[in-house]
């Protein structure tokens, strides 16, 4: 392979198409991102505290649905949400992106859910016992003073949760759409150049992953000093 | 630190809000129509096939030969055509499962297709399925031109294709045949020499030469068997009424020659001819 050339036409790929994957690409793979962790870390949120709770039906049921989605293949999972959510609900008349936003949502959820549900048993039980001990109900002892201290556990991976799931929507290229790797293979079902644009997806992922992970490990800090 | 938090949260409902703007667009521009939609899957990913066109937005970006097929049907049909993008096996996921009315995506007709699938007559995409060869290292171009010459060779062919079938009926029986998922992964294994040699459509072989100086047609053709030669639409089992009337179109379109014309557009939108120019001006080298 020569490399002159190589980087000749990954200078004419960028230079025709950059918009194409710096603006609908990269706005698109880190919407679809956010809105999966975004409400993935409320159902997941929920999921913890059902997990915790006394109901022995409702943390079986959670169990089970955390477990069957960490135990399947995110690729799976998004063509479960594209092909069956829309038979569920044909009168919603759900778009392929919502499909896929549902789908990377609930994979989301689940890994959430247990990064919350760690963060909190991680807090020792003697804090719960000495604020319950000075007077305090239950429910605010969990709010003043054991969240507080899960908080700091829970963030940094929360944002470790977001990264990850920035690679994972990747995946929605399955179904077109428009994230950073649909860019890839719009651009090279026309071009055919599969090396550079590749390359070229790979560094903005690889930029925008990095930067978000100097972001965690900032947070990290931050939170280790309060 | 709470700022920080409340930093994330706005750029996080700013974000959902765009994501949301451009879904409720879509979606409005379905539901103030009252035409029935015809949905449509296809692989975009394949010119001169079916391409997007990344100028454009919308179901607008979506251009090539398949796509004016599409188009053609829909209005014969007096529907609405909506185009589902997604990856050359999910179209035919999606026919099964009902979720989309054709696939047209430059499939060919396999006795497996026929049993799960009413598949339609016969459309003629150019020379796109007729001529099938292999491409192999530029310098190895024209090297080859019997199937007894890949002896021992690896050849990669997209999985659940047409070039899988003819791969395994014609090559040699100590060719290995790699699949891939995806055409452009197995053009990199071609590049990369972890294949010998790649089985492509012509036309597709064509626009992959077209950027790729590296790579050359062998100077093989696969003998195609004239019931592999065309493409065909997938319906799904159930939908009898609607393969009588798309058959019904083919003919028509048939009859009238219109596919030359159609072809010849998704090239030149390819920018098939375009591409050669370039690479006669940039090295000298005829192709």
């Amino acid at each position: 392979m020569d490399l002159v050339d190589f980087f000749e036409k990954f200078i004419k790929i960028v230079t025709r198409y950059w918009d194409v994957f710096l603006i609908k690409g990269l706005s698109t793979t880190l919407a679809l991102s956010a809105i999966a962790v975004f409400f993935g870390a409320i159902i997941g949120t929920l999921l913890a505290f059902g997990k915790m709770g006394k109901s022995r039906i409702l943390r079986g049921v959670i169990t089970a649905y955390v477990e069957i989605i960490r135990g399947t293949p995110s690729l799976l999972q998004v063509y479960v949400g594209y092909f069956v959510v829309p038979l569920l609900l044909p009168s919603l008349n759900v778009s392929t992106y919502a499909s896929v936003a549902i789908a990377l949502t609930i994979n989301s959820s689940a890994y959430v859910s247990e990064v919350i549900r760690s963060g909190i048993q991680a807090v020792d039980k003697g804090q719960t016992e000495a604020a319950r001990s000075l007077g305090l109900t239950q429910s605010q002892a969990m709010i003043k003073v054991v969240l507080p201290q899960a908080v700091k556990n829970i963030l940094p991976a929360l944002g470790n949760e977001f990264i990850t799931i920035i690679k994972e929507t990747s995946l929605a290229s399955t179904f077109f759409v428009g994230d950073l790797m649909t860019s890839y293979l719009t651009v090279n079902g026309k071009e055919f150049l599969p090396l550079q644009c590749l390359l070229i997806v790979g560094i903005i992922y690889f930029i925008l992953t990095f930067i978000l992970g100097r972001g965690v490990s900032a947070l990290e800090r931050r939170l280790s000093h309060d | 630190m709470k700022k920080i938090m409340v930093i994330a949260l706005a750029l996080i409902m700013m974000l959902s809000c765009i994501a949301c703007a451009n879904n409720a667009a879509g979606n409005n521009a379905n539901a103030s129509d009252e035409t029935p939609v015809l949905k449509v899957a296809l692989s975009p990913d394949f010119a001169p096939m079916e391409f997007v066109d990344t100028a454009k937005e919308g179901q607008e970006q979506f251009v090539g030969f398949d796509v004016t097929l599409a188009k053609h049907i829909a209005e014969q049909l007096g529907m609405k055509l909506e185009i589902e993008p997604m990856s050359f096996d999910a179209c035919q996921v999606a026919v099964q499962m009902g979720n989309v009315d054709l696939g047209i995506s430059g499939f060919s007709w396999t006795a497996e297709r026929a049993e799960n699938y009413l598949i339609s007559d016969y459309y003629i995409a150019g020379d796109n399925e007729t001529k099938q060869t292999i491409i192999v290292a530029a310098d190895k171009a024209g090297q080859y031109t019997k199937a007894e010459d890949f002896a021992g060779m690896k050849i990669g062919a997209q999985a659940a294709s047409l070039q899988e079938l003819l791969c395994n009926e014609a090559l040699p029986e100590d060719t290995t045949v790699e699949l891939f998922k995806d055409i452009n992964v197995a053009v990199v294994a071609l590049q990369t020499g972890k294949v010998d040699g790649v089985a492509v459509a012509d036309g597709n072989a064509e626009a992959i030469m077209a950027n790729n100086q590296d790579i050359g047609k062998s100077g093989f053709f696969f003998d195609v068997d004239p019931k592999y030669e065309n493409n065909v639409i997938l319906l799904n089992k159930k939908d009898e009424e609607l393969l009588k009337k798309v058959n019904e179109i083919l003919a028509d379109c048939m009859a009238n020659d219109m596919y030359s014309g159609w072809y010849e557009d998704a090239k030149k939108l390819a920018g098939i001819d375009t591409a050669q120019e370039i690479s006669y001006t940039d090295d000298g080298k005829a192709q």
